[in-house]
């Protein structure tokens, strides 16, 4: 096997599992995740050499991967969405959930708007600072502080209650 | 660093770095109690963000590609193949377009000439050498001597030019020759069929077709040819 085949199968490996994650959570739906990591492993792949530098194959591997989210959605705008969230919203525990409390999370995580998710999704899975996002979706570090906030205030809701409601707005003031 | 600013600091970048936090924190109960609740909340989402991954999805990726690579592979081969294809077929339809012109094509027209005007072949006339060179004359040619006895002389069209047919007595049967002005062939050459045999010659201004029966009479016209025609 030549260099290239063991360079590609290594960044496979390496990154797999969470651009799927990344590809699930913003199209919800395993299928379309799957293929959407395959296409952008198809494109890393006639584009490799381009790839210089290997500490930077996750960033380019996400940004394909966005591109290709982006490509589908403007192909099939919205006729797919709304089917794949009543499937998931009918089958709590389908994803290794355990209780309600995780199914109502799950279901908060998909409901947040593109710009609060895409931060939150780039740094916990991603594991991204806050200056790396900002440079992968173009907008200020400032930006991408407040929207991560946003995101977790929204969903901590959801899971603590609203106990955290007056700490969290204590914050935002 | 007072309260809000630790809050605010662990609510938007869980990153950043702790060293910076942890003096507030030892004399802060409640912010200490706000990065528990926090850590804790950071590792359920954590957790309902990092999904079960279909089994095998790795293997399937490298799969595709291995498929992909093997279909680019032969489309680019048959595309090589087509182009083959393309242009073999051209080179055949261009060479088809010449052999109307090359002598083995010519050869065969000639054969089927005489076969086709095989009625002269049975001519009784004795036509003079002036006479035959008078017809000869239309084609730019003539015979220096007498060759043999000539029953048959006259013009006629071989392909795409006028052409002359004269048949002469041979040994043991007649020998037509055909002048073909126009009908160039680069060498002598050999030709047949199921009843004549002939040699194709060239001259200045096209080639001659000596066909007979027989191959003596076919070696002694084509020598005689040779010696005694000439173009004017």
């Amino acid at each position: 096997m030549d260099l290239q085949h063991i360079e590609f199968e290594a960044l496979v490996h390496a990154y797999n599992k969470d651009l799927y994650r990344y590809a699930y959570w913003q199209c919800k739906s395993k299928a379309l995740a799957e293929d959407m990591v395959q296409e952008t492993f198809m494109r890393a792949w006639k584009a490799l050499d381009k790839l210089e530098n290997i500490k930077a194959a996750k960033a380019w591997l996400f940004t394909i991967l966005r591109r290709e989210l982006a490509r589908h959605y403007q192909r099939n705008a919205a006729s797919e969405s709304s089917l794949e969230e009543i499937k998931f919203e009918n089958i709590p525990g389908d994803e290794g959930i355990g209780d309600i409390e995780h199914f109502n999370l799950n279901r908060a995580i998909k409901a947040l708007p593109d710009e609060y998710r895409e931060p939150l999704l780039l740094q916990v899975i991603g594991g991204y600072s806050c200056d790396e996002i900002a440079k992968i979706l173009d907008i200020k570090p400032g930006a991408v502080m407040t929207r991560a906030f946003r995101a977790k205030q929204k969903l901590r809701q959801v899971l603590l209650g609203n106990k955290s409601d007056s700490k969290m707005s204590e914050i935002s003031k | 660093m007072n309260c809000l600013d630790v809050r605010r600091i662990l609510s938007t970048d869980s990153s950043h770095n702790r060293l910076e936090l942890e003096e507030h924190l030892a004399s802060c109960s409640s912010c200490a109690r706000f990065v528990v609740e926090t850590e804790q909340f950071e590792a359920v989402l954590s957790e309902a963000l990092h999904i079960d991954v279909p089994d095998g999805l790795a293997d399937r990726i490298i799969l595709s590609k291995s498929m992909a690579a093997k279909r680019d592979k032969r489309q680019r081969r048959n595309k090589y193949f087509a182009i083959a294809a393309s242009l073999f077929l051209t080179v055949n339809l261009v060479g088809g377009l010449l052999y109307i012109n090359a002598p083995y094509a010519l050869d065969q027209v000639a054969l089927r000439h005489v076969v086709d005007e095989e009625h002269h072949l049975y001519e009784k006339n004795n036509i003079q050498l002036a006479q035959l060179n008078n017809v000869l004359k239309a084609l730019n040619v003539r015979l220096d001597k007498n060759i043999g006895k000539t029953t048959y002389a006259g013009l006629c069209h071989i392909r795409k030019y006028r052409g002359g047919h004269v048949v002469m007595q041979g040994k043991t049967s007649p020998v037509t020759l055909l002048l073909m002005p126009g009908e160039y062939v680069s060498q002598q050459a050999s030709m047949n069929n199921s009843k004549f045999s002939g040699v194709i010659l060239p001259i200045k201004n096209g080639s001659v077709a000596i066909i007979s029966k027989d191959k003596t009479d076919l070696e002694h016209y084509t020598r005689a040819v040779r010696q005694s025609l000439h173009v004017i």
